[in-house]
């Protein structure tokens, strides 16, 4: 009998060992390397944290990782949410169309970047299409714009993923209630805002947080498309520790990699909590 | 049910705990089959002593003993060259040598296996060009010239006797030509043409005849094994009977494909050699992995010997001769890369390691024929460490510098860093900057208190008093061209300045050599970067913007045929490969009257030369690139040691040996650094032709000279007064250069493109 209280424990326990070994431990040693200096290991307290506090390449690199968060973020979980309203409405082709939304995420990374290049050089198809219209071409990677294009490369690319998790969170809200909305005189907004909304809250959580993590992986387009020194608008927190890497820099990718879990850390938090008190 | 399925539950554990245990304990008993397998083959003797002493070998760290150990013969010092070497019957060794100076040959004789030899000079041979010799097992000799019409048969007393071979095809303008000689077991001569085909030669009634019609393609080259011809051939090698002329198909033997197929490597030299191994029907062949041992009808090839241990790894190395002494016994002939010819024993020592105890670890983000003599060097010097040389960049991998350079890192915070870094190419600030490399000042001086080093070249690598790194050899950029555009040789401006004069007053002439734009950008970056940095770190965006702006002024000047585009100067430059300066072939293009004036870079003895002698031809000069007295150099192969190395004195004696005397004097590749290699460089100068034709089709060539006493002087003064290095940053030169060739092929203005470099600079910098 005393053992089943524990049985949910044993069920984590694997998992839990592979994220320990995998990441905790590992974390554990980051953290004790962003004290130390990178080869040698003597202690230098908080030098390492000071030394990339001051570094304007991380300055810049967490500028822009926060601005492309902040602007993606609510971007895709509203264009995806809408969506996924639209589709578990749509009687025909809801599959068909899930399943299309989920298409560029089976794309292999280095097929999307060549489609890229052939979109957005300075030869390439949209500018010949601006050209054709009598626009001047825009230089999409070493301008400013090179910022939207990386946005709409994250959005087209994870749009369908959000939308199926929307799409599951959409069917946990009972049909009944709707329908007893209806009866009571309810328009659309009316039950999107007082029955969808609430209902999908507790999948919101979960989405928000994998939206946010899975922004963090547009780097790998964005490098292979632009390099390790892309436009100043397109530098990311992960281009940085790639180039800190290649250096050798581990006591600045320690630090920076601690400030960076402390701050992911702390964003989660306050989601939660404010999530809670909803 | 409930118990039963827990007593399942609990049995499948411990079923799964007990498989897992004992698989690991199956794998330990493997690894001691193994060694005991390995032990095993020790004891065999010679043949199996030293198998696979190699890397894998080295990691399993078991401590057989038996190794066969080189020696470096000293050959007469009559030869500065030779031709063929051949074992004897009554055991010693015959060797056929030639003094450019006397222009006399030599047949030098040895009973104690290169200990000591005896030298017999040719008597009564007119002076020809000998192409091929071959050394028949009664110690007599054959010599001849390229078409087997001046041809001399030498007697064991050196006696020579005039003779001559009538080849099929001797008529018309391409005349056929003897392409290799060689003699059987039981005197036969056997005599390979250009176009393949293997005859039985006799010299005495000047006839051939064809070995055997059956042969299935041309041979490209062959060795003598007994009394049978091992043929190379496209598909493979094959074992032809001298005087049957059957084919004897073996398959193993066939697959010694790789290295023996590529063209011949030099002037009686081959990329592999075959030759009878000490048992009845075995074939030994040597190629730079190593020495291997074949027996007919077998299924592996025996490697006796891994070239990584001795000489026979220098890819430089080029193979003449080898002979089977007996089976613990191998004698191989060369000559290195300045045509030095070097002989090598390798005796079977059983009491020696099997393999060597300790490694020392040299990593190079890019393999370089320095590199490899140097290790060369180190192997023959310290037989029991191994030197296992990692290379980033390898042409199977397709990895970029930037993943190599993080292997390299993560290598490094794991503990199994290298011990030597080549640091080419690596971020060297940063290495320094976080106590990666050790101070090695005292070991440079070491070396400059023996030998003597360019100090110029050493005081640019002091910081605070010490040297983290050390280039081994260098170059620098010069203008080359007719006097005018010497004179313009201060800044990129000024050279511009003057090619743009030279073609308004004739705008059909093509005035500046023909340059890609890779190439061009890379010439231009040597000789103008050394300036570019600020006191703080940062580059000086105009001085970008002039070295740009010089750049698309170069590149727009002329306009030059595809056909001529196609040959133009493209990385040349000697730190890309060891190809020789790119200076040199400005000179080339200007003998082919293609522009007046170039800039490239000068990394030999040999460049010099061929500058000096385009000059003498054509009319025109070299000088320096940049102000008087402010040059800059390019450094090549700089060497630095892993301050945490765990083979610190090992790898101390490499770094000595690649900045010692020896080591540089065997390399064209820069400039050494080292004083008394230099001299041997200036010494060894040789005197050679020219040829190359001109777009018309007419011919141009020059007779390229040794340098005068004046030269030299001039020479070494150029040298002595280089005072900074160029812009080493990998990170920095790939953006530039990689902007830059988008800017020469009109992508942007000069404005947008030095703004996206600087851009990306300061990023990198910001860093």
């Amino acid at each position: 009998m005393g053992w089943k209280k524990y049985t949910g424990w044993l069920f984590v326990l694997p998992g839990f060992l592979g994220v320990a070994v995998f990441y905790l431990i590992p974390f554990l040693d980051v953290i004790r390397r962003s004290f130390t200096q990178a080869v040698g290991g003597r202690f230098v307290g908080l030098a390492n944290y000071q030394m990339v506090f001051e570094n304007q390449a991380f300055l810049l690199a967490a500028k822009n990782t926060l601005r492309f968060a902040a602007v993606c973020l609510p971007l895709l979980l509203v264009i995806s949410l809408g969506i996924a309203v639209f589709l578990q409405r749509l009687e025909t082709w809801s599959g068909f169309l899930k399943g299309a939304y989920l298409v560029p995420l089976a794309i292999p990374a280095a097929s999307v970047v060549l489609l890229w290049k052939l979109l957005f050089d300075g030869r390439g198809i949209l500018n010949g299409l601006l050209a054709a219209a009598g626009q001047p071409g825009i230089d999409w990677m070493n301008t400013g714009a090179s910022f939207g294009v990386l946005v709409f490369s994250y959005i087209w690319k994870n749009l369908g993923y959000d939308v199926v998790l929307w799409i599951a969170g959409l069917s946990m809200v009972p049909k009944q209630v709707y329908e007893a909305a209806r009866v009571d005189g309810a328009g659309e907004c009316r039950c999107f805002f007082y029955i969808t909304l609430p209902g999908i809250r507790p999948a919101a959580f979960t989405i928000v947080v994998i939206s946010f993590l899975n922004s963090f992986k547009v780097f790998r387009e964005a490098y292979l498309v632009a390099g390790n020194y892309p436009q100043d608008d397109i530098y990311l927190l992960q281009h940085l520790f790639h180039n800190w890497f290649r250096e050798l820099s581990v006591d600045k990718m320690a630090s920076g990699a601690v400030t960076m879990a402390a701050v992911i850390f702390l964003l989660v938090c306050l989601l939660q909590k404010s999530w809670d008190k909803k | 049910m409930k118990k039963r399925t827990r007593a399942a539950g609990i049995l499948l554990t411990l079923v799964l705990a007990v498989t897992g245990i004992a698989g690991c304990g199956d794998t330990k008993k493997d690894e001691g089959n193994a060694k005991g397998a390995g032990e095993e083959a020790q004891g065999t003797g010679g043949q199996s002593g030293s198998e696979g002493g190699g890397e894998d070998a080295f990691s399993d760290g078991y401590g057989g003993k038996g190794r066969f150990l080189e020696t470096e013969l000293t050959l007469p010092q009559e030869a500065d060259r030779v031709l063929a070497a051949g074992k004897l019957s009554d055991g010693s060794i015959s060797v056929v040598g030639y003094n450019s100076n006397s222009m006399q040959y030599y047949l030098m004789n040895t009973k104690d296996l290169g200990d000591s030899w005896d030298s017999r000079a040719v008597q009564g041979m007119d002076v020809f060009y000998v192409s091929s010799a071959a050394i028949a097992p009664d110690g007599s000799a054959v010599l001849m010239d390229p078409y087997g019409e001046e041809l001399v048969q030498v007697s064991p007393d050196g006696t020579a006797t005039a003779g001559s071979l009538v080849l099929p095809g001797t008529e018309g303008e391409n005349k056929n030509q003897v392409q290799q000689a060689g003699y059987t077991k039981d005197g036969t001569l056997i005599v390979l043409d250009i176009g393949g085909v293997l005859y039985r030669a006799d010299v005495t009634q000047g006839t051939l005849e064809e070995v055997t019609k059956n042969m299935p393609e041309a041979v490209y080259y062959f060795g003598m094994a007994g009394n049978d011809i091992v043929s190379v051939m496209g598909s493979g090698v094959y074992r032809v009977d001298a005087g049957s002329g059957e084919l004897k198909k073996d398959e193993t033997l066939q697959q010694v494909t790789d290295s023996s197929q590529e063209p011949i490597s030099g002037e009686n030299s081959y990329p592999c050699l075959f030759t009878a191994g000490a048992e009845e029907d075995s074939t030994v062949y040597v190629n730079h992995e190593g020495l291997f041992f074949h027996k007919m009808g077998g299924s592996v090839n025996e490697q006796l010997i891994n070239g990584d241990l001795v000489s026979l790894g220098d890819s430089s190395l080029g193979f003449i001769q080898a002979l089977t002494v007996d089976d613990s016994t191998y004698l191989v002939l060369g000559s290195d890369s300045l045509g030095v010819p070097r002989m090598y024993r390798y005796m079977y020592d059983a009491q020696a390691s099997a393999v060597p105890q300790k490694q020392l670890k040299v990593y190079a983000l890019e393999d370089s024929v320095a590199l490899q003599q140097a290790i060369s060097y180190f192997q023959k010097e310290n037989p029991d460490v191994f030197v296992k040389k990692i290379i980033g960049l390898t042409d199977e991998d397709g990895i970029t510098a930037e993943d190599a350079l993080r292997t390299l890192s993560t290598d490094i915070m794991a503990g199994n860093g290298p011990d030597v870094l080549i640091l080419d190419g690596i971020p060297v600030e940063s290495y320094v900057e976080k106590g990666i490399l050790a101070d090695i000042r005292d070991l440079v001086e070491e070396v400059e208190g023996e030998d003597g080093l360019f100090e110029n070249i050493k005081e640019a690598y002091i910081r605070d008093g010490s040297i983290y790194e050390m280039p081994s050899r260098f170059g620098f950029s010069v203008v080359e061209g007719e006097a005018e555009a010497v004179e313009a040789k201060n800044s990129l401006e000024a050279f511009l300045e003057y090619a743009k004069g030279k073609k308004s007053s004739n705008a059909d002439e093509n005035v500046l050599v023909p340059m890609s734009a890779s190439g061009l950008l890379h010439e231009l970056y040597y000789a103008d970067s050394a300036g570019w940095r600020k006191e703080d770190g940062s580059l000086e965006e105009e001085k970008l913007e002039a070295y740009l702006k010089a750049a698309k002024d170069y590149f727009d000047l002329d306009t030059y045929a595809e056909e001529e585009y196609n040959n133009s100067v493209e990385n040349y430059t000697f730190r890309f490969g060891g190809m020789g300066g790119a200076a040199s072939t400005v000179a080339n293009f200007r003998l082919i009257l293609m522009g007046c004036g170039g800039i490239g870079t000068i990394s030999s003895f040999r460049d010099v030369q061929q500058i000096y002698a385009t000059e003498a031809q054509i009319g025109g000069a070299y000088d320096i690139f940049g102000e008087a007295d402010n040059g800059s150099f390019v450094p090549y192969v700089s060497v630095g040691i892993a301050a945490q190395s765990a083979e610190n004195q090992e790898a101390r004696e490499f770094v000595k040996g690649l900045l010692g005397k020896e080591c540089q004097s065997a390399s064209m590749d820069g400039f050494p650094v080292n004083r008394a290699a230099y001299q041997e460089h200036q010494k060894n100068q040789k005197e050679y032709a020219i040829g190359t034709s001109r777009l018309d089709g007419t011919s141009a060539g020059v007779d390229v000279k040794v340098l005068t006493e004046e030269q030299a002087n001039t020479l070494l003064k150029q040298l002595e007064s280089l005072k900074r290095p160029v812009l080493t940053d990998r990170v920095i030169q790939e953006l530039i250069v990689e902007e830059g060739i988008k800017y020469l092929n009109g992508d942007g203005t000069q404005k947008e493109v030095a703004d996206r470099i600087m851009q990306k600079v300061k990023l990198y910098l910001s860093e």
